[in-house]
């Protein structure tokens, strides 16, 4: 073992503090027969600066019989709780779960408190670091919990303990819970699915198409084989939730007589009309264009997202009561001041539009990028057949030049830094170059001249030096790289920004926090999106749409309670582990599709495929069960616990508190535990299965205390150990032997309940027979 | 407190643990030289690297064989998974401490153990009889149900297991 330093408190209160000096990195040692084996294989990734050994903390070592409850002291080792007379006389069940522990010499060592403080036992877990290095698991800060597609014979049968925070989900500027709706879909519950869903992001059909997909990277599926495809269930729900929007775009059940106006109808308008419209406001939205949907219908490009998707998204919200005037340009055809007297609150999420002057000669012989993206029809006469320079590298140039590319013109993008700095998604920069797009990196136009009809563009190369003040590489003239190229049309892309012209006076534009966030101006102002924020993507203004859902309607009502915790569905936490690879997605190829200017590139995928997909979720959680044989009896017994921070009921302690998490602080000792006497007529029993008898951490144990009072079960508590992350009560059987004659025939069907639930894993399904018979055992014998 | 115990070293303050070994007074320094006992050391590697007690036997260093049993203050336990800066006070009895310091006799166990061949390799038996002692001591007469409770934490792989549990019976009925 490697060194440490050794502490001997003399008290708890020494003890206590000894821990939160070293802040987590200081080990309490009761016995030492789980944490010395620990240290020895030095498979944690952190090995522990001190230890403070309990056992010198005098008077936590005692067996009390109060007058309605038994307590125990932590420090009392399992040898004596087990050959305690009274113990064996007032609760079998701890004694017999006593007796049942490791060996003599380990219950000589051992105690209460340490055994059920104990880390659980999963040889990934505690694989040693000398045998080629430590297995870095889910539990230790890793991707993958081995045991899921590994050998899972020692593992829950009754899913995972869940993690606290999703990767994916982190990943997602909406932090949308994906295991959560991908669970349902597993079960093939869509509606359920589609409403997990609607609580993160109200418009999953847009974002299923043209979201850059934040989540896919953070896939901890990426590290067995491939990422969860999903934006492609994402898209699949976002239509199913639209074919079916009577459901889930429903009408407030209440209007609650207050009224939002909001100034744009792009993804932070529509999903902050959403939510308001949902909590009964009255929403009306203002778009200064001809059509709803903002960029999302006017200048994103039909073959990524087609306006149908868009209109019918539309529809939908239009159905929930939200009124959208179009047309309506706010500051000229009516006046901000006039919305905000007219309204409770006003949400201005007006996008970025207003394009960038490059400040060069000639500039204005250039066409604006998002105009050409709005009005390519009227110019789809003129431009087919010709050579056009797209300057800019974001997503509106490559929109711009794959557009034209469609048009019949020759597009040619003009960039001063090189393709890895572009803004532009990296999926539609590729599919550009599949198209025959002409990149011209490193290229500075420097001014525009018409010629003989043409326009000829003088440009200069440049080169990468240092950075900028964004972080970015700075591009720098070549001193005498001057050239010029002759083009039909010029359609410059050089970035948006807010038209912060709308809101009059002194209110100033130094907002710009974070992209999803949204921020109150003064009086009923409020403000986000990419009006806020500057160009973003879709799924970020639509998160700051719900963020300004959140700050108008807390602002509006009063501070209560908050929306998200709304959320009331039990997250399942079932994992199964499917080894199928990745949906493919099917794409046409580059020269079909440049003939389809207004048809979807990337086609539907069916339910199958989607069901399947979804299996392929990891679900992530660990798999290791709690080994404690002593938490499985007082939980039974329905016993409490009391540490040096709080005193809980044992079933309360022991609960799937999330990944990370565990049962006491670092700095939280166990001092006694109490179990109350049990009343007259008490049945109780403990069993254990292992592989060898000593030693062995159970397989699977049970632990059942009934009361039976003239001849009927009254009372009962069924207790499964080992099955799961934490010891299990067996509701469903507890429920049917309330009120009955317990015979064998009862105790074979409360078996059958207790283990209906069951999910096993590969290796692990022989642990549901072993438990079904223990139950029925533990019960009638 | 890596610094502080260092400094506490070359002060010449160095702390020490006291433990009986077999009816014997030990004073330990603790530290990282030869000789001395460092905090990671547990009670089988004091026993056998710095006292030379060597009949305590360490197989699985896990806690898991038994071959490392001890008695501590009359009770079985694995010297492997105990620390011996925590045994400070404790009395401790080996495999080396049964027998008669004044006739040099053989414990009535060993004795049987002999008689009994109750071991081939012999690498599991001092923990063996280390269990059986703590047994006897508590209980001198025991049914043959309670010896294989006491033994159920030591391990024989060459499956001298019997042989073990009738050398305890006979040891039990010559303290009768």
């Amino acid at each position: 073992m490697k060194s440490f330093s050794h502490y001997n408190p003399k008290s708890v209160e020494e003890a206590v503090q000894v821990l939160s000096t070293y802040d987590g990195k200081a080990k309490p040692n009761a016995g030492g027969t789980d944490l010395l084996g620990i240290l020895k294989e030095k498979s944690l990734p952190e090995y522990p600066e001190a230890i403070v050994n309990l056992k010198t903390i005098e008077g936590l070592s005692y067996i009390k019989e109060e007058e309605d409850f038994i307590a125990i002291g932590s420090l009392t080792k399992l040898s004596e709780i087990a050959g305690s007379q009274m113990v064996r006389e007032k609760i079998s069940l701890l004694a017999d779960a006593a007796k049942e522990v490791a060996t003599p010499q380990i219950r000589n060592m051992a105690t209460v408190g340490g055994n059920l403080a104990q880390d659980v036992r999963c040889w990934y877990y505690r694989y040693p670091h000398h045998l080629g290095g430590r297995i870095v698991c889910l539990r230790k800060g890793g991707t993958l919990c081995n045991a899921l597609s590994g050998d899972n014979r020692y593992h829950s049968i009754f899913g995972v303990a869940p993690m606290e925070k999703y990767p994916c989900a982190e990943g997602c500027p909406a932090k949308t819970d994906i295991p959560f709706y991908m669970s349902y879909i597993k079960e093939g519950k869509i509606d359920e699915a589609g409403e997990i869903m609607m609580k993160y992001n109200p418009i999953p059909a847009i974002t299923g198409r043209v979201c850059p997909i934040f989540c896919e990277p953070k896939c901890n599926r990426k590290s067995f084989d491939e990422p969860l495809a999903i934006r492609c269930v994402e898209r699949y729900l976002g239509d199913q939730l639209l074919e079916n929007k009577e459901k889930f775009y429903r009408k407030p059940c209440k209007e609650n007589g207050r009224s939002v106006a909001i100034v744009g109808s792009g993804p932070a308008g529509l999903t902050a009309a959403y939510y308001l419209r949902k909590k009964g406001y009255s929403v009306v939205v203002y778009e200064k264009l001809k059509n709803a949907g903002g960029m999302l219908y006017n200048t994103i490009p039909s073959y990524r997202l087609p306006k149908p998707v868009v209109k019918r998204q539309i529809e939908a919200l239009e159905e929930m009561g939200i009124k959208f005037k179009t047309g309506v340009e706010v500051g000229v055809d009516i006046r901000l001041e006039e919305l905000s007297d007219r309204y409770n609150a006003v949400f201005l999420a007006a996008g970025a539009w207003k394009e960038r002057k490059m400040g060069i000669e000639g500039e204005g012989f250039a066409i604006s990028g998002l105009s050409f993206l709005m009005s390519k029809e009227e110019l789809a006469g003129d431009i087919k057949g010709k050579k056009v320079a797209v300057i800019g590298g974001g997503n509106v140039a490559v929109d711009v030049a794959r557009t034209l590319l469609r048009m019949g013109a020759t597009p040619s993008v003009l960039y001063r830094r090189t393709k890895g700095e572009m803004p532009a998604f990296e999926e539609e920069t590729r599919k550009a170059l599949e198209e025959g797009v002409e990149f011209s990196f490193l290229t500075l136009p420097k001014a525009i001249k018409k010629v003989d009809g043409k326009l000829e563009l003088s440009c200069v190369k440049m080169r990468l030096s240092g950075k900028d003040e964004s972080g970015r590489p700075r591009p720098v003239p070549v001193k005498g790289s001057e050239f010029t190229m002759l083009f039909d049309f010029v359609i410059k892309a050089t970035g948006e920004e807010p038209e912060w012209e709308i809101i009059p006076g002194e209110i100033k534009r130094d907002i710009r926090k974070e992209p999803s966030g949204a921020y109150k101006l003064e009086g009923n102002l409020f403000i986000g999106g990419d009006f806020a924020n500057g160009p973003s993507t879709v799924i970020e203004a639509s998160a700051s749409g719900r963020a300004a859902f959140t700050l108008i309607d807390k602002w509006i009502r009063g501070d209560r309670e908050d929306f998200i915790d709304e959320m009331v569905k039990q997250r399942p936490n079932t994992s199964i582990f499917v080894d199928i690879p990745r949906v493919s997605i099917p794409e046409i190829p580059p020269s079909e599709r440049i003939k389809v200017l207004e048809g979807e590139e990337t086609p539907d995928v069916g339910w199958n495929e989607i069901k399947k997909e979804a299996e392929r979720c990891f679900n992530c959680g660990c798999l290791a069960v709690n080994p404690s044989d002593m938490a499985v009896a007082l939980i039974a017994l329905d016993g409490e616990i009391v540490t040096t921070k709080k005193r809980v009921r044992a079933e309360e302690l022991f609960t799937d508190s999330g990944l990370g998490k565990v049962l006491l602080d670092p700095d939280e000792i166990i001092k006694e535990i109490r179990i109350p006497k049990p009343k007259a007529g008490s049945h109780q029993r403990f069993l254990k299965f292992t592989l060898r008898k000593p030693v062995d951490f159970a397989i699977a144990s049970v632990a059942t205390s009934l009361v039976i009072k003239d001849g009927l079960c009254v009372d009962a508590r069924i207790v499964l150990g080992s099955l799961a992350p934490v010891p299990l009560r067996a509701k469903k059987a507890e429920e049917l032997l309330i009120g009955k004659p317990i015979d064998e025939s009862i105790a074979s069907v409360a078996a059958s309940l207790a283990l209906s639930d069951a999910k096993p894993l590969g290796m692990n399904a022989y642990k549901v027979e072993i438990g079904k018979t223990l139950v029925k055992r533990s019960i009638f014998a | 407190m890596e610094k502080k115990r260092k400094e506490g070293v070359r002060s010449g303050k160095k702390k020490k643990i006291k433990l009986s070994v077999n009816g014997i007074g030990y004073e330990l320094e603790i530290g990282d030289k030869p000789g001395e006992v460092d905090y990671g050391h547990t009670l089988a590697h004091t026993l056998r690297e710095t006292l030379n007690l060597t009949g305590t036997k360490v197989a699985c260093d896990h806690g898991a064989c038994g071959c490392c049993t001890v008695l501590m203050d009359g009770k079985a336990v694995l010297s492997c998974m105990t620390l011996t800066v925590e045994c400070d006070g404790k009395n401790i009895t080996t495999i080396e401490g049964l027998k008669d310091n004044k006739t040099g006799a053989l414990d009535p166990i060993q004795q049987a153990f002999i008689e009994h061949s109750a071991f081939q390799c012999g690498y599991c038996t001092p923990g063996i009889i280390m269990s059986a002692k703590a047994l006897l001591m508590e209980n001198p007469s025991p049914s043959k149900e309670e010896i294989k409770e006491a033994l159920s934490g030591n391990f024989c792989r060459c499956i001298s297991n019997y042989q073990a549990i009738d050398a305890v019976i006979t040891a039990s009925n010559r303290g009768r």
